[in-house]
């Protein structure tokens, strides 16, 4: 009784099992070799992608399609709605791979798959086509891929483009020009000697040098070598860079900048964090805003709202600001504010200091000198308010009358071609000890 | 009568034989009686296992069919509205439904607690451009997914696309915040 029990049970299993048991895999290759053409164009789909250097100077290529299906019958049928097309137009050559397939229903236990003719193939659960595609070198490669992998290797063409959607990308160094187009998608690219054109979107790709960039980028995060000239339009984007050699042009919103060197940079930034080891002069528009800056050049704010900028070593600050917190370590030259709500404290500044001018409303300037400082300081203000060491100042007028301030002085040391700090405006407070 | 009479008469006669009572050998009776009731026993047990045979083949259909049933119920198109939609990741992975619900609950709150219909779309013309190639990419994923169904990357593009609705969303509710700041701050700078 226990063994009719047992084999009972047992073949009750195997039946609950056997039709998980009944997939197969089937295999083809197709394999082709073609003349060579100036431009290469690989449209591919359903598998990964790779491109090899050719050792006999044409251009072939290798595809494997396996198909997982519960019949020979229905792999056969499968088989014979795949097809790679090789078409020649002037001096370029187009491979494509191609399936009849209109749509595809698997679940786990039926699937059906409809050709664009209306047969309908059951039974077949996965296709993938991997190719390989092996070149000379060429003057222009293509290629359109979605949703596997894509290896090129290096050196394979002087211009690459590429359109990728979803793939994960693994790309050599290319001597000319790039341009990528991608969405969603994942990977390393090598040296391009020439320009970049970059359209990206939710992509993370990590590039090495480029020349000139132009770059369009939502939701990624990228890392670049050393690049010539960079024009960026940026959204919610993680950036890093290392050396900007030319101009920096951004234009962004919401996003995370790291960057070590750029030569001159215009900005105009919302609500982002900016973290710059040296630049030049800097040109900037912008709002809600973090920035750490190392050494700079001459820095202009045209506009700042609500930003907090944190500055090691610039040349000199020229800002229209509102609502904006600023802190410079050391300034060399000269200071010019423009200001609404705002403060600013300034560490040190250089032998070479030219002075300051400070107007507007409701802001705050310190300036800690160390008695270092040797200036002349002027006041014409409403509600102005002045903090200074008094052992070290010396007033010549002082008229304070319907809270109107007006005061002259030197520190001490100070001579008339020492330079000048001046505050204007509207209950401002200046403090320099 | 006359019938009657001649039955009264015939049983008065042969009385005292319907009265005698015949012997009964009831040792044999009972001997015959106890080998009838030997024999019963191994016809039951046999008709016993018999039927327990049957009773485990009938157990055993009755969860083929019911598992059965399980999995052609869960095959069907479901009632729920995520998944009546042909074009959602849920009608091709019903596995996915409980999430994708999931995602499109918390985008429902967030547009609810945003009053999104309310919202000046020019004011944050920015976002809301965001909002509509987001959903302008994902159309035309989605149209993919009929032909490209077991790709594990669009999958997981889809799927990325809540996510990303998501933080949009959330963007906006700062922008807004800042903006009644901003109006707040201008309002007392004119004053």
């Amino acid at each position: 009784m226990k063994n009719v029990n047992l084999k009972f049970f047992s073949n009750l299993l195997l039946l609950a099992l056997l039709p998980l048991s009944l997939s197969a895999q089937y295999s083809k290759t197709y394999k082709k070799s073609l003349d060579a053409k100036q431009e290469l164009e690989i449209m591919h789909r359903r598998g990964a992608l790779k491109v090899l250097p050719s050792k006999d100077g044409k251009v072939s290529y290798e595809m494997l399609v396996k198909i997982e299906a519960k019949s020979e019958e229905a792999a056969n049928q499968m088989f014979n709605a795949i097809s790679i097309s090789d078409d020649t137009f002037g001096d370029r050559l187009t491979l494509t791979t191609a399936t009849e397939i209109k749509s595809m229903m698997v679940n786990n236990r039926k699937s059906t798959i409809k050709l664009r003719d209306g047969t309908k193939i059951q039974g077949v659960r996965s296709i993938e086509i991997d190719m390989i595609v092996y070149t000379p070198k060429v003057q222009k490669l293509e290629v359109d891929h979605k949703y596997k992998q894509v290896s090129i290797e290096s050196n394979l063409t002087k211009d690459l483009e590429l359109k990728l959607y979803s793939c994960r990308m693994q790309v050599g160094s290319v001597p000319g020009a790039l341009a990528i187009e991608c969405k969603y998608t994942k990977g390393n690219m090598g040296t391009v000697g020439g320009d970049a054109q970059l359209d990206l979107y939710d992509s993370d790709i990590k590039f090495n040098t480029l020349g000139n960039v132009r770059l369009e980028s939502k939701y990624g995060e990228l890392i670049f070598g050393d690049v010539k000239d960079l024009r960026a339009k940026t959204y919610d984007d993680k950036i890093e860079l290392k050396n900007i050699n030319g101009i920096f042009i951004l234009d962004d919103k919401y996003s995370q900048l790291r960057l070590a060197s750029a030569g001159e940079c215009e900005f105009d930034i919302y609500d982002s964090e900016v973290k710059i080891n040296k630049t030049g002069n800097l040109k900037i528009k912008s709002k809600y805003t973090e920035y750490d800056l190392g050494e700079v050049g001459a820095v202009n704010f045209v506009e700042s709202y609500d930003d907090v900028v944190d500055i090691e070593s610039a040349k000199s600050l020229e800002t229209y600001s509102k609502y904006t917190d600023y802190e410079i370590d050391l300034l060399h030259n000269k200071l010019e504010i423009e200001s609404y709500d705002d403060n600013f404290v300034i560490g040190k500044v250089g032998p070479n200091f030219e002075g300051a001018e400070f107007d507007g409303k409701y802001a705050e300037l310190r300036i800690d000198s160390d008695n270092e400082l040797k200036y002349r300081l002027e006041i014409d203000a409403r509600y102005g308010k002045v903090d200074l060491e008094e052992e070290a100042f010396e007033f010549q007028i002082y008229k304070e009358a319907n809270s109107e301030l007006y005061a002259k002085g030197k520190s001490k040391g100070a001579t008339d071609s020492s330079p000048l700090i001046l505050m204007k405006g509207y209950n401002n407070k200046i403090r320099i000890r | 009568m006359k019938n009657k009479d001649s039955l009264e008469q015939y049983i008065q006669t042969k009385r005292s034989e319907f009265d005698r009572q015949e012997w009964v050998p009831r040792d044999r009776m009972w001997a015959a009686i106890q080998q009838e009731s030997d024999q019963i026993p191994n016809k039951s047990k046999s008709n016993f296992s018999i039927r327990k045979t049957y009773l485990l083949w009938s157990i055993a259909a009755t969860l083929v069919l019911a598992v059965g049933a399980g999995i052609w119920i869960s095959n069907q198109p479901s009632e729920d509205p995520v998944m009546k939609n042909e074009n959602t990741l849920a009608s091709y992975f019903p596995e996915l439904a409980d999430e994708e619900q999931m995602y499109r609950k918390l985008i429902s709150e967030q547009e609810n607690k945003l009053n999104i219909g309310a919202i000046d779309k020019a004011i944050y013309e920015d976002i809301f451009s965001e909002l509509h190639e987001l959903e302008s990419i994902h159309q035309e994923y989605l149209q993919d997914l009929s032909q490209y169904q077991e790709q594990e990357l669009l999958i997981q593009t889809l799927l990325k696309y809540y996510e990303r609705k998501l933080r949009i969303l959330e963007r906006l509710s700062f922008e807004i915040e800042k903006r009644q700041l901003y109006e707040k701050r201008e309002l007392e700078i004119l004053q």
